[in-house]
C-alpha cells in the first residue's frame, strides 16, 4: 500500500482529499501546517506528498526548503498544490524540486489521483 | 498733399496698434483656454482618485470659461483665416474633451473607481490634449507671424510719412515748410507718436501683465543660451532673483544640463518642444520637475532671437500617477487574496460533490446525480467568473507574464479539442480541422495559447445550434501564423458588432442561448493577443455563423516579465 502525506490547512479540504485517497487505496498521513508536515514527512518517509503553500505558522515553502537538507527528504516526490499561485511562487516550488504546482480549484480529486499514481509509476 | 498722406498714415497706424493689441489678447486667450481644460483636468483627477466631490472645484469653475474664452477667441481672429481654421479644428477636440472628463466622472459617481481609472488608463484624455496643444502651439505660432507682420506694418507707414512731409518740405514754400514743420512736429509728434507710443505702452503693459500673471515660469532665452527675460513665477522655483538669471546661461537652472540642452537644440531643429520633462534646481535645494513647452521667439522680420519657453510644474501630476500606481498595485493584491479566498471553499465544494458523484461513500440515485450535477455546474462557474475577473484585473493593469516556450499548436488545439469533445458530440457538432502541413513551432505562452482556442473554439460549440458545424484551420500567412474558428452558428447582430470585445458585453441573441456567460472571455483574449503582438478580428452574420481570427506573428511572443501568471 502506498503512502501519501497530504498537508494542509484548511480542514474540509484536507479531510475530503484524504478520504478520496483512503478510497483509492492509499495510507494517509494527514498534517495541517509546514513544520507538522515536516515532522510526520521525517518520520513516516510517504511514497508521495501533496502540499499547500499558504499555511499559519509555518508555510509550504518552509516545508520544502528544510526537507532538502534531509537525505531521504532531498528526493521525496511533492506536488504542490494551492489557490495562491503568482509566477514567482510557482518558480520557486520548481526550484525547491516540486514536481508540478497544481491550482486546487482546477483540480478534481479523481484526476490528483490519477496524476500522484502516474508519478508514482515513474 | 502732404497732409493728406499723413491722416491716411493715421489711420493707418491705428489699424495697425489695433490689430497689435488684438495679437496680444488673442495670445492670452488662447493661453487661458487651455490652462481652463488643464484645470478641469485636474479636477477630474482630484475626484477619479478620491472620489471627494471638493475636487471638482476647478472643474467647475473652468467648465462655463472654456466656452466664453473660445467664443471670445473665434471673435478676435475673424480676420484671419489660418486662426479660424485653426479654432475650427480645435472645436471639437475640446468637446471631446470635455465629454471624455464627464464621462470618467460620470464613471467615478456611478461605477465607483475602477470603471473610472479603466477609462483614464485608455489614454484617448491624454491624446486629446495632445492634439489641442499642437493645434495651440500652431496659433501662437500663427499669432507671432502676424504681430511680426503688424510691426513690419507700421515702421513702413510711418516711414513713408516721413518721407512724404520730407518731400513736400523741400519743393514747398517757406509756408508750407513751416506748415509741414507744423504738421510733423505737432500732428505726427504729438497726435500720431504720443498716442501710438502711448498704446504701444498699454499693449506692452497688458502683454507683461500676463506674463507676470502665469504660474508657470516662462522665460526667453537667446540663441546664445543666455536667459533674456524671465517672469516673476521663474524667480520663484529657481530661487535666484531676477537680475540675477538674466544673461545667465539656462542650462545652469537644471540638475541635467546636457539633456536641457538637447531640448533647446530640438527646438531649433523642430521649431517648438512639447511637454518636454526636464528638473529645475533651485537655489533652495529643492528640485521641481517641469514640462517645458517651447518655440522660436522670431522679431518683426522674422529672423529668429532665441526661444521662447514656459515650463510646468507636474510633481502634483506625477503625485497623482503616483497614487494612481499604488491603487492599482492594492487594487491587484485585494483581487489576488480575494481570489484565493473565494477558491477555498469552491474547492471544498469540488472535492465533495465530485466524491459524492464518484459514489465514494456508495451508491446515489438519478435524482440525487441530476442535483449534485447541478452543484457541480454552479460551483464550477463560481470558479469560472473568479478566474475571468482575477485575469481580467492582471489584462487591465498589465501585470501578467507572458513566459514563452517552443510549442506546437497543433497538439494545443487538439487538446482543447479533446477536452470539448462530449459537449460537441451532445449536440451532434460536425467537428472539422485544417492545420497546415509542417506548421512551424512557435514561440509562445502555452497558457495564453491554451486560453485562445479554448475561448473561441467553446464559444462556437456554445453558440452553434445543434447538427451545426465548426471547423478549426491554422496555416502560415506571410509573416504571421493565421488561425481560424468558423461555425455556422447564431452569428453576431451587425448593430453590436462593434461592442463585441467590450468587457462583460453579451448579444442579447447570446444572452437567450446561454444565460451563465460572464462577458469577459473576447475581452479578456483580445487584450492578451494585442498586449503580445497579435491581431484578434472576425466576420459574422447573423444566423449564418461567425469566422474569428487570431494573427500571431511567427517570431512568436516576446518574454514579459510580470507579477502574476494568467489562468
Amino acid at each position: 500500500m502506498k503512502k501519501i502525506l497530504i498537508v494542509d490547512d484548511e480542514a474540509p479540504i484536507l479531510n475530503g482529499i484524504s478520504d478520496k485517497f483512503t478510497h483509492e487505496g492509499f495510507a494517509v498521513v494527514k498534517a495541517i501546517d509546514g513544520q507538522d508536515g515536516l515532522d510526520k514527512a521525517l518520520l513516516e518517509h510517504p511514497d508521495f506528498i501533496l502540499l499547500d503553500n499558504l499555511m499559519p505558522n509555518a508555510s509550504g515553502f518552509y516545508f520544502l526548503e528544510n526537507l532538502r537538507k534531509d537525505a531521504w527528504g532531498k528526493s521525496a516526490r511533492v506536488i504542490m498544490w494551492s489557490n495562491s499561485h503568482d509566477s514567482t511562487t510557482i518558480a520557486k516550488a520548481k526550484e525547491l524540486g516540486a514536481l508540478d504546482f497544481m491550482i486546487k480549484s482546477d483540480w478534481e480529486y479523481r484526476d490528483i489521483v490519477k496524476k500522484v499514481n502516474a508519478a508514482l509509476e515513474v | 498733399m502732404s497732409s493728406f498722406v499723413c491722416y491716411q498714415a493715421l489711420l493707418q497706424i491705428d489699424h495697425y496698434e489695433a490689430q497689435e493689441i488684438n495679437s496680444y489678447e488673442t495670445s492670452g486667450k488662447i493661453e487661458l483656454l487651455l490652462s481652463d481644460l488643464e484645470n478641469m483636468e485636474t479636477g477630474q483627477r482630484g475626484y477619479v482618485i478620491t472620489g471627494n466631490a471638493n475636487f471638482l472645484e476647478p472643474y467647475n469653475t473652468a467648465l462655463p470659461d472654456v466656452s466664453t474664452t473660445f467664443q471670445a477667441l473665434q471673435s478676435l481672429t475673424a480676420s484671419s483665416s489660418v486662426e479660424q481654421q485653426n479654432l475650427s479644428e480645435m472645436k471639437p477636440l475640446i468637446d471631446a474633451k470635455i465629454a471624455d472628463l464627464q464621462n470618467s466622472i460620470s464613471l467615478r459617481t456611478n461605477e465607483g473607481f475602477a470603471a473610472a481609472q479603466a477609462d483614464v488608463l485608455t489614454d484617448k484624455g491624454k491624446q486629446i490634449m495632445d492634439s489641442i496643444r499642437a493645434i495651440v502651439a500652431n496659433m501662437q505660432a500663427e499669432e507671432s507671424k502676424l504681430l511680426a507682420a503688424r510691426m513690419a506694418h507700421l515702421t513702413q507707414v510711418n516711414a513713408t510719412a516721413e518721407q512724404v512731409v520730407l518731400w513736400g518740405s523741400l519743393i514747398g514754400i517757406l509756408f508750407s515748410i513751416l506748415v509741414n514743420f507744423i504738421i510733423y512736429k505737432f500732428v505726427i509728434g504729438e497726435i500720431v507718436e504720443k498716442p501710438f507710443l502711448d498704446k504701444e505702452k498699454k499693449a506692452s503693459f497688458y502683454a507683461r501683465s500676463l506674463i507676470e500673471a502665469s504660474l508657470d515660469p516662462l522665460i526667453t532665452i537667446s540663441k546664445e543660451g543666455k536667459m533674456t527675460d524671465v517672469n516673476e513665477a521663474m524667480v520663484k522655483m529657481t530661487g535666484v532673483p531676477r537680475d540675477k538669471l538674466i544673461g545667465t546661461d539656462f542650462l545652469h537652472y537644471f540638475t541635467d544640463p546636457q539633456k536641457a540642452r538637447e531640448g533647446y537644440e530640438k527646438v531649433f531643429s523642430q521649431g517648438f518642444v512639447i511637454d518636454y520633462p526636464l528638473t529645475i534646481q533651485s537655489a533652495t535645494g529643492k528640485n521641481v520637475d517641469v514640462l517645458f513647452n517651447a518655440a522660436l521667439y522670431k522679431d518683426e522680420k522674422g529672423d529668429v532671437i532665441g526661444v521662447f519657453a514656459a515650463a510646468r510644474d507636474y510633481t502634483l501630476t506625477e503625485q497623482a500617477n503616483e497614487a494612481l500606481r499604488s491603487l492599482d498595485r492594492a487594487k491587484d493584491e485585494f483581487v489576488s487574496i480575494a481570489s484565493h479566498q473565494l477558491r477555498t471553499p469552491l474547492t471544498a465544494l469540488k472535492g465533495y460533490t465530485g466524491m459524492l458523484l464518484d459514489e465514494d461513500p456508495g451508491p446515489i440515485n438519478d435524482k440525487q446525480r441530476e442535483y449534485l450535477g447541478e452543484i457541480k455546474s454552479a460551483n464550477d462557474r463560481m470558479i469560472e467568473l473568479i478566474t475571468a475577473l482575477l485575469n481580467v484585473s492582471r489584462v487591465d493593469l498589465g501585470v501578467f507574464t507572458v513566459d514563452p516556450e517552443m510549442i506546437n499548436l497543433k497538439d494545443a488545439a487538439e487538446s482543447v479539442l479533446k477536452e470539448l469533445e462530449s459537449n460537441s458530440t451532445a449536440k451532434k457538432l460536425h467537428m472539422a480541422t485544417d492545420f497546415e502541413k509542417n506548421l512551424p513551432l512557435l514561440n509562445a505562452d502555452p497558457k495564453i495559447i491554451r486560453m485562445i482556442f479554448q475561448n473561441l473554439l467553446s464559444n462556437a460549440v456554445k453558440y452553434t445550434p445543434a447538427e451545426g458545424s465548426i471547423s478549426l484551420s491554422m496555416r502560415k500567412d506571410n509573416s504571421a501564423i493565421l488561425i481560424s474558428v468558423a461555425d455556422t452558428g447564431y452569428g453576431i447582430p451587425e448593430d453590436v458588432q462593434k461592442k463585441i470585445f467590450t468587457k462583460m458585453f453579451r448579444a442579447d441573441n447570446a444572452r437567450t442561448k446561454d444565460p451563465n456567460g460572464t462577458g469577459l472571455g473576447l475581452y479578456i483574449i483580445k487584450a492578451t493577443i494585442e498586449q503580445t503582438g497579435g491581431k484578434i478580428w472576425f466576420e459574422s452574420k447573423e444566423n449564418k455563423g461567425s469566422t474569428f481570427y487570431v494573427s500571431i506573428p511567427v517570431e512568436g511572443m516576446k518574454k514579459k516579465e510580470g507579477s502574476k501568471r494568467l489562468e
